[in-house]
């Protein structure tokens, strides 16, 4: 139990290197020890947040070294929550992926459990440093996952990638050179602890350029371009992996050095920043997605408007916004991955593009994994009783709370919208060409501006939702 | 030790503006180059003072005279970082040559249709 912290990340970076040996022996060993290792990584995640739950902060020492010359784990409510998600949603993709890789294409294990134990590492850290560290190999591991056995475009898309990550990264470091130069240490509870001497100014750039670099991996919308690309060029399992689980790592850093970027520009003129990208960000990504052709893109804008959603719910800023927006989180991790997992099914795996007419009649042939897109994309557009509905409903709630009615009507405007795009796809989905009549496809819209409305009186009505409530009540005490 | 600053600022920005403006996409990796070279030597700055010498302990060596050894040690990880990305990065660009007979990255669009 002691060691539990370091195991989560030692666990699939072991197994990472072991990869080619394993392959040695067999592929079949590789393969059943990618799901048990994905599985063990799950428990070993949740026995840690069981424990912190229990027990509360937990502190590791990396080799027994104190925090003053030796590099620690922090591990609170919040990462614990976080390295749950991450571990869950990664071994979803694994899982995914035993079926997706053909004989000999063993290094892409390899490079999914980097990921996996830089995405855990990158919220498991107190060391500044060491947070760049893990999302050097997040981003490295990420690069080479999107040109996996895929053309030219995705070629192109893991270099426009590159491009944009390594931009973040740079600004990233620059940003912990400043933060050393001023406060002298890298631990990130003694940073909190001395904030006040600060020489303003140096937390001014320093914080500038953390957020621009934490905004840049977010794709946030002036610094979104190469999420569509990037989406919608990868395979199935890698457009899953950074959709669902790579996501949550930079709202994890946004989330944790939320007092940073407090103390340089102010509470009240972050909030100001946050709901305003949010709400340009909420804006874009959904009008962005009403004219796509390519579903994986659609997928794409669609998590450009939900980190919208999220940035408005940090950007209210009462405790139970941020209760929303990890709960919304949550839900957007299951729920993108089960997006793109049936988009996958639907398109046969790997075909270099997914387009909605690609679709078409797809539904009626395979049975399972259109109910799944279909309750997928449900889910997203925000219909009850999914669980994506009662996050949303979270954060108009928040927003409501704190006067703010006018990013409320925003984010049920945007649901409208989802369901204008998603009711496109989803009625494509099981309609074959045949009998694309006027007729039929005119009953097909009125169910969707139906569900579009049904969706609205909900949203206005403000019933409370009591499971929801209760469960995010609990969180918030334990999280905060 | 101004200079040192002023050399970083100007390294920085330098790689910046290449990668922000440049097509070529060797040159966007030496702009990554040029800008990380920027921040290392910034690291590398705020360790150093006049008479330092190399934290190694020493018969007669006070710590106070010493360097920091931290931002060394980041420093040399930042390194081994950036040579990996770009290693990477320049396989990528050799694929992508292979397959558009170019490394510019406005005409690699047109070849893609």
């Amino acid at each position: 139990v002691t060691h539990l912290p370091i195991l989560v990340i030692i666990v699939p970076l072991v197994y990472a290197f072991l990869v080619p040996l394993l392959d040695l022996v067999s592929s079949r060993l590789r393969t059943s020890a990618a799901a048990a290792v994905a599985v063990t990584h799950l428990v070993f995640s949740i026995a840690l947040f069981i424990h912190v739950f229990q027990n509360g902060t937990l502190e590791y020492q990396l080799g027994g070294w104190d925090s003053e010359v030796g590099i620690i784990l922090y591990i609170d409510g919040l990462a614990a929550t976080f390295a749950v998600m991450i571990a869950l949603g990664t071994a979803l993709v694994a899982w995914y992926s035993l079926d997706f890789v053909r004989e000999g294409e063993s290094k892409y294990f390899l490079l999914l459990y980097i990921a996996s134990a830089g995405l855990s590492g990158a919220v498991l850290t107190g060391d500044l440093f060491n947070l760049y560290v893990f999302i050097e190999i997040i981003a490295l591991s990420g690069f080479a996952l999107v040109a996996f056995r895929r053309g030219f475009r995705a070629l192109m898309a893991a270099m426009r990638y590159m491009i944009f990550t390594i931009l973040s990264s740079m600004l990233i470091l620059l940003a912990i050179a400043f933060v050393y130069a001023t406060m002298g240490t890298l631990n990130l509870g003694e940073i909190a602890a001395s904030m006040h001497q600060f020489d303003p100014t140096v937390l001014k750039v320093s914080a500038g350029m953390f957020l621009v670099g934490v905004a840049l991996k977010l794709a946030i919308v002036p610094l979104h371009g190469w999420l569509p690309a990037t989406y919608g060029e990868s395979s199935t399992p890698v457009g899953a992996l950074l959709a669902g689980v790579g996501h949550k790592v930079p709202l994890y850093i946004l989330i944790r050095f939320l007092y940073f970027f407090e103390a340089a520009a102010g509470e009240q003129r972050l909030a100001t920043i946050l709901l305003g990208i949010g709400a340009v960000t909420i804006a874009f990504g959904h009008f962005m997605a009403l004219g796509q052709p390519d579903i994986r893109r659609v997928l794409g804008f669609s998590s450009i408007a939900h980190t919208g959603y999220m940035l408005v719910g940090l950007g209210i800023g009462t405790p139970f916004a941020l209760v929303a927006v990890l709960f919304h989180a949550m839900n957007h991790l299951i729920v993108k991955l089960s997006a793109f997992f049936s988009v996958g099914m639907l398109t046969r795996g790997d075909r270099e593009r997914a387009t909605v007419l690609d679709l078409q009649g797809r539904g009626a042939a395979s049975p399972f994994a259109g109910m799944a897109f279909l309750v997928s994309t449900l889910a997203l557009i925000g219909i009850p009783p999914l669980g994506a509905f009662a996050s949303k409903w979270a954060l108009i709630m928040a927003a409501i709370r704190a006067d703010h009615i006018g990013f409320a009507l925003l984010m049920i405007a945007g649901t409208v919208v989802a369901a204008v795009y998603y009711g496109r796809i989803g009625k494509t989905l099981y309609i074959s060409t045949d009998d694309l009549k006027p007729d039929r496809s005119w009953t097909a819209e009125g169910v969707l501006y139906g569900s579009a409305a049904v969706v609205c009186a909900v949203a206005f009505s403000f019933a409370l939702f009591p499971a929801a409530n209760r469960i995010l009540d609990e969180l918030m005490v334990f999280i905060i | 030790m101004q200079a040192a600053y002023l050399a970083v600022i100007y390294l920085f920005c330098l790689g910046l503006y290449c990668v922000v403006t440049e097509k070529n996409l060797i040159k966007i990796a030496m702009g990554f180059v040029i800008m990380e070279a920027g921040v290392l030597l910034f690291l590398v700055c705020l360790a150093s003072f006049p008479d330092g010498v190399p934290p190694i302990v020493l018969e007669g060596v006070t710590s106070s005279s010493m360097v920091d050894p931290i931002p060394h040690a980041l420093s040399l990880t930042a390194i081994v970082i950036g040579a990996g990305t770009t290693g990477y990065m320049l396989s990528l660009i050799i694929r992508l040559y292979r397959q558009a007979g170019t490394v510019r990255i406005d005409r690699m669009g047109r070849t893609e249709q």
